[in-house]
């Protein structure tokens, strides 16, 4: 669950009506880190880990859809309501379906499938609008195909226009020169998670100031939470915010 | 169906199986595992999980790896894990870890390090007279000592007489409500146990090495060994619990049908590379898009004892020439670059010392270094000494989060290998010039034209949790980018940290109708 998407999302429309003078009358979400095990569900062994709109994803269909339709209300003015078409893709790589190439044809020279490739029958979802795509070549080892699963389809999008198009977009990851694995927007997103670690470092290393436990009634966590606003210290601002900073 | 299924492989009868986490099994008898160094090894294993499709179910089986503590001595494991990885933390590695002590014969679960050593705690030992060091303890208790009284009101007696080797390793909790401190080295550890915690870098690639297989062993691994160690392979050995329930699992591996769309083409603003069956393509002559304009800038020259890759100083005619080199593939990319040469900063960071494990000092120093340069530069390139994490980190932390300062770092062994050197370049031109504002390439606009018409914003989400040997209440991080240009090219952020939320977690269990069974540990 992202806690303040309303106001994220506020942001990126404000940045992007700054820019380009006008809103966007649809927007595509690639949304990552939802199956994504934290610490107290890892070693559940009920835990289902088929993807479904019943299971994991409720969370964005239910919490997180809802703020991003709130952000949108910021846009309102006294002669219309900003009500652009929301279409929700959930991306993960982190599943066990390989697939293998019943012909040499249809592999690369490692026996890996070859970029661009999708399965949209046979081992996905029954009623619903999912895929793989493995957009990127292999390296090493097997290549892991991700998996896209679309929760909300405002825009009316269709298997093959969204699937051609995420192909598309793995192709737009400024920082190299090559089809990347996630459609980039999930993978900014990823690098952004991942800077945003290195000003938690200390308490992600495990070290922390907070020595007393539970004084005048806070919780320890809640000093630890206290410690890392300090040193999250509001963030990336100026003119920084508005840059790929994080590549 | 889960259940029916892992009834087998997660009984020990077959081959000593463990399991780990929901669905990944491990028969260390039929693969031995892979020693990672750092006390730790690799084991590989198989996952499966049924999954339902159309008008059947299939179970789907994937070959995996996964880390486990190596069998041994306490002692020795926290020291070469100690080694392995400068500043990790022992108390992490130690944490839930499943003993048995060397001279009692007792299991035990370790709770906690403990902040002192067997050399600095003392403790009231009627038995030798007052209060003794437990390395004292140890090397002199030659009385006979209590160690348990079983149903037939018999006394047995055991007498310590050991010298430790590590007497100035920390000690371990074994307790339970009260703590019991016992010296690592008595410990053995237990074999069969995952460790949980964040792997040391070395670590991490020997284990991409061990599981990075290609798909032809992968899939012959899955289909011969998998079926069989799982009890899913036909004929005798067949799990005896598919056969109670009347289920039988099909031996091939599902066919199913598959597209391979066509790449888009690459657009840059001078030059169009061809797509290889790699989906890849290089900068050979290419001018970005939209070349970024590089103002005032600024290099920064980490010196931190790495004298074999380390420039010497701000004069090293190669530190000129490699800057040189840089820039002249920048200007080839189409970033504008002043004429001006940049300044250059040196910052000499203190050695390495365990009583500042995140490098703070050095950080000052850093922090110290750029504020004498008195010019805010547009961009910070940073020639990082080595690969330290904490430098690396802090670096960013005051570079985005104080000092509003552009930055890309550069690992000075890398840029001034000449081997590659230019692919180098040309990877941190890629960087910089998207950090600068600019345009990097674009694909075709018959590709993109979904996009257009009408306008559309692409969004991308992520969150991240603190994940293993953190501490406790450390918060989740949520980061949304949104493209802000027509191009989809620039995507700026937004970030927050959020708490951890445990509810969420407890409502899936619960929707499970699991929550009578949660494990307690």
């Amino acid at each position: 669950m992202i806690t303040d998407l309303r106001e994220m999302m506020e942001e990126r429309l404000l940045a992007y009506r700054t820019r380009n003078r006008d809103l966007p009358q649809r927007i595509l979400v690639y949304r990552d880190g939802v199956s994504e095990v934290c610490p107290w569900c890892l070693f559940h062994p009920a835990m289902s880990d088929i993807p479904s709109v019943q299971g994991q994803f409720s969370i964005v269909v239910q919490d997180e859809i809802p703020k991003i339709r709130a952000s949108f209300r910021k846009f309102d003015t006294t002669q219309s309501q900003y009500r652009p078409k929301l279409t929700v893709v959930i991306c993960g790589k982190r599943h066990h379906t390989r697939f293998y190439p019943t012909e040499a044809a249809n592999g690369d020279h490692n026996g890996n499938p070859k970029p661009g490739t999708i399965v949209d029958r046979g081992v996905t979802a029954i009623y619903e609008f999912d895929f793989f795509l493995q957009a990127h070549g292999g390296l090493q080892g097997t290549t892991r195909p991700t998996h896209y699963y679309v929760v909300c389809n405002e825009m009316d999008m269709n298997a093959d226009d969204l699937q051609s198009l995420t192909n598309t977009i793995s192709y737009t990851f400024a920082r190299a020169t090559k089809a990347v694995s996630l459609a980039a927007p999930a993978y900014y997103a990823d690098l952004a998670c991942e800077r945003g670690r290195c000003y938690l470092h200390k308490l992600l290393m495990g070290i922390s100031d907070v020595t007393t436990t539970a004084t005048s009634g806070s919780t320890a966590e809640e000093e630890i939470f206290r410690e890392a606003e300090k040193l999250w210290n509001g963030g990336v601002k100026g003119k920084l915010k508005e840059s790929m900073f994080y590549l | 169906m889960n259940l029916v299924l892992s009834a087998h492989p997660s009984r020990a009868q077959a081959g000593a199986g463990v399991v780990v986490g929901r669905n990944r099994y491990f028969f260390p008898s039929a693969s031995p595992p892979f020693p990672l160094g750092g006390g730790l090894e690799a084991w590989k294993g198989f996952y499966s999980s049924i999954r339902p499709s159309f008008n059947q179910l299939m179970v789907n089986v994937n070959v995996c790896a996964t880390t486990f503590y190596s069998e041994g001595n306490l002692a020795e494991a926290m020291h070469s894990f100690e080694q392995a990885s400068f500043g990790a933390r022992m108390s992490a590695f130690v944490q839930r870890i499943r003993v048995r002590t060397d001279h009692l014969g007792h299991q035990k679960m370790v709770k906690r390090l403990a902040k002192f050593s067997a050399k600095q705690h003392r403790f009231e030992a009627q038995e030798l007279g007052g209060m003794v060091t437990v390395e004292e303890y140890f090397r002199r208790s030659k009385l006979l000592f209590l160690l348990s009284f079983d149903k037939l009101s018999s006394f047995r007696y055991l007498e310590y007489k050991i010298t430790l080797r590590y007497p100035n390793l920390p000690l371990v909790d074994v307790g339970g409500t009260k703590s019991v401190y016992l010296p690592p080295e008595v410990c053995s550890i237990l074999p069969g146990q995952p460790f949980r915690g964040k792997l040391p870098d070395e670590q991490t690639s020997e284990m991409i090495k061990v599981s990075a297989k290609p798909p032809n062993v992968n899939a012959n691994a899955i289909t011969v060994a998998g079926l069989r160690e799982l009890g899913f392979a036909r004929g005798p050995n067949v799990s005896p619990f598919l056969d109670a329930f009347g289920v039988s699992i099909g031996n091939d591996m599902a066919v199913v049908p598959a597209r391979i769309l066509t790449p888009p083409r690459i657009r840059y603003g001078k030059g169009e590379p061809s797509v290889d069956e790699r989906a890849s393509w290089n900068l050979r002559n290419v001018v970005f898009a939209e070349g970024g304009k590089l103002g005032p800038w600024t290099v920064l020259v980490i010196k931190d004892g790495n004298r074999y890759d380390e420039f010497n100083d701000a004069q090293d005619p190669e530190l000129r020439s490699t800057i040189d080199g840089f820039v002249s593939m920048c200007r080839n990319c189409g970033i504008s670059v002043p004429q001006t040469p940049p300044l250059i900063a040196v910052a000499e960071l203190p050695r390495r010392d365990l009583q500042d494990p995140l490098r703070t000092q050095a950080i000052n120093v850093i922090r110290s270094a750029l504020m004498a340069t008195k010019q805010k530069p547009t961009l910070l390139l940073v020639i990082l000494s080595n690969g330290d994490k904490h430098i690396y980190s802090g670096l960013k932390h005051l570079c985005d989060v104080y000092l509003d300062v552009p930055n890309v770092c550069v690992q000075s062994a890398k840029i001034r290998k000449e081997r590659g050197q230019l692919q180098y370049y040309a990877n941190v031109a890629l960087k910089v010039n998207m950090k600068l504002g600019g345009v990097n390439h674009v694909v075709d606009e018959a590709s993109i034209s979904k996009l257009r018409q009408p306008s559309t914003m692409l969004v991308g989400m992520d969150v991240t949790h603190p994940g293993p040997s953190t501490v406790k209440g450390t918060p989740s991080i949520a980061a949304v980018v949104a493209s802000a240009d027509l191009r989809f090219s620039q995507y700026p952020a937004s970030m927050r940290i959020q708490e951890t939320k445990k509810e969420v977690c407890w409502q899936f269990w619960s929707s499970h109708g699991a929550i009578a069974h949660l494990p307690i540990f």
